[in-house]
């Protein structure tokens, strides 16, 4: 911090990194919209408490040990435990620091610790939050949060070590590259939704005796389409939090040539993947709205998967391939949602294992063929993008991380009744609390306006 | 604790009350509190919950309870 430009690219880049993180705190926000909106009435104010409630929970857990896991992980299980002494959550680093003293990389981790921690935070909760509007209406809090921990502190940080560390395992034999997180925040976060789906069981009345679906109608769809668009405006902050803003990408040679990169510390633009951004996601809108012949709830979702459906490869597409890959993507989803919730009868209530998941599925595999050959890492004698090198990727985030642990998990849970509500609860609504008002004291509170009204004459 | 920041600013480490003391002990000890937060949260609120959902089938669940909510609106 003692030269003019090392202190300036220090303190540019944890400004950058602390904007990113405002940013992306819309996307909690959208979220708690979206699925507010998503629930009936007599669900809402429970339906805003579990997802609020991860936002303390997962962050307290990832201090703990979800960090540390992102640096220590990279080659388990094919080698040690990285040492990352930085990163242990009784670090000197993890506080207040200035930088001097004794402590390992102080200089630079002093100033960048907190703001990468909170930027890999928010991750953490859009993983959690994905999950929690998938199960409204029917799960237990204290259930879904256990879920929101393993998935927000543990799974998805494995996976980030493994395949979105730039020393990586999965990255290092299998080209695994996912620059803007298709699989390591979607794929992984559909693939936890669907393990609790398919032991939380469906909402009741969500289908008929001969296995239709009945359409449960959101209470408040335009709060959800803003929702939506505050999910848009956060994912912004999340994709420009996926850059490293300043480095040196020609350490290999004499020569010094500074640029942004990808987390992998590959090259590209922040001009690039704004580009894309708006292409992957303009994609997914005008293909979700032919396909779903304007609904305005799965418009906007589609637009997401369009997003989600391009995120692996969206800092090298040309923004026209963005856009026919983010389309393609959003008429897949689609289809899939409505025939995994005919066939397996399982009720996804705002589409999130399609939207997270299977996009983020499709994005990975996708971009395994459209990015064949090219780098995956800045190692030269590393594995490059290939088609299986994704594929196998892929069932890894929503197979192996995302599905597996969580479907154990809540089997244990459901078996010891903790994972739904009672249904007269269900019935009732779950903002129990407002039951007396709602529903008791209704007729009563209406004969009192009735009266106070004859008795000034207002009626 | 830090009285003033007078000296060579560039080889100040920690700055929270008690950081870089004692051997580190104080971080561990911080790090235990925080897992015992966490952990006693989600203990207690299993307990609240638990306690909650029975006392309101107790008081809600009966068939005419349930029937005036299903009459009503949601």
């Amino acid at each position: 911090m003692s030269s003019d430009i090392g202190a300036l690219t220090v303190i540019f880049t944890e400004f950058y990194y602390w904007l990113t993180v405002v940013i992306m705190f819309l996307i909690h926000i959208g979220f708690c919209m979206y699925e507010v909106a998503a629930s009936r009435q007599k669900n809402m104010m429970h339906t805003l408490m579990k997802n609020t409630m991860l936002i303390p929970l997962v962050s307290v857990t990832f201090f703990s040990f979800g960090w540390w896991i992102y640096f220590a992980f990279p080659k388990i299980p094919f080698g040690p435990l990285t040492d990352a002494p930085f990163a242990e959550p009784w670090s000197t680093l993890m506080g207040p620091h200035l930088g001097g003293g004794a402590d390992e990389g102080a200089a630079t981790w002093a100033r960048l610790n907190g703001v990468f921690w909170a930027a890999f935070l928010l991750f953490s909760w859009t993983a959690a939050s994905i999950v929690s509007g998938a199960v409204i209406e029917r799960i237990r809090s204290g259930a879904f949060w256990i879920v929101a921990v393993l998935v927000g502190s543990v799974t998805w940080i494995i996976d980030a070590a493994w395949g979105w560390h730039s020393e990586g395992w999965m990255v290092q034999y299998l080209g695994y590259h996912d620059a803007y997180a298709s699989g390591v925040i979607h794929a992984i976060a559909g693939g936890t939704a669907l393990a609790v789906l398919i032991h939380l069981g469906p909402r009741i009345g969500k289908f008929r005796a001969d296995g239709t679906p009945r359409n449960i109608v959101a209470h408040h769809p335009w709060l959800a389409t803003i929702g939506i668009f505050l999910i848009y405006t956060g994912f912004w902050g999340f994709y420009v939090a996926c850059n490293v803003p300043i480095y040196d990408i020609d350490q290999a040679s004499d020569r010094t040539f500074f640029s942004s990169t990808t987390i992998y510390l590959t090259p590209t633009t922040l001009s690039a993947i704004t580009v894309n951004f708006i292409m992957s996601l303009s994609g997914g809108l005008m293909a979700g709205y032919l396909i779903s012949r304007g609904d305005a709830f799965w418009t906007y979702s589609l637009g997401l998967a369009g997003i989600i459906a391009c995120s692996a490869g969206n800092d090298l597409y040309h923004p026209i391939q963005a856009l026919v890959l983010a389309a393609i993507g959003a008429v897949i989803v689609y289809k899939l949602h409505y025939w995994v919730e005919r066939r397996f009868k399982i009720d996804d209530a705002v589409g999130a294992v399609a939207v997270h998941g299977y996009a983020g599925v499709y994005g990975v595999i996708v971009a395994g063929f459209v990015l064949w050959g090219y780098p995956a890492s800045y190692h030269a004698d590393w594995a490059t993008v290939t088609p299986w090198g994704q594929a196998i990727g892929a069932v890894i985030m929503f197979g192996v991380l995302g599905f597996l642990p969580t479907y154990i998990v809540c089997a244990i849970l459901k078996s010891v009744g903790l994972l739904r509500i009672p249904r007269e609860i269900e019935l009732i609504g779950l903002d129990v609390a407002e039951y007396e008002g709602r529903y008791l004291s209704e007729d009563e509170v209406r004969a009192a306006e009735r009266e106070e009204a004859q008795k000034t004459g207002l009626a | 604790m830090w009285e003033n920041w007078a000296g060579t600013i560039a080889d100040i480490g920690a700055i929270y009350p008690w950081g870089g003391t004692s051997g580190g002990a104080w971080e561990v000890i911080f790090w235990i509190v925080g897992l015992v937060a966490w952990l006693g949260w989600h203990i207690a609120q299993f307990r609240f919950e638990n306690k909650t959902y029975t006392e309101d089938r107790v008081r809600f669940g009966s068939k005419e309870a349930v029937r005036k909510a299903l009459d009503q609106k949601s």
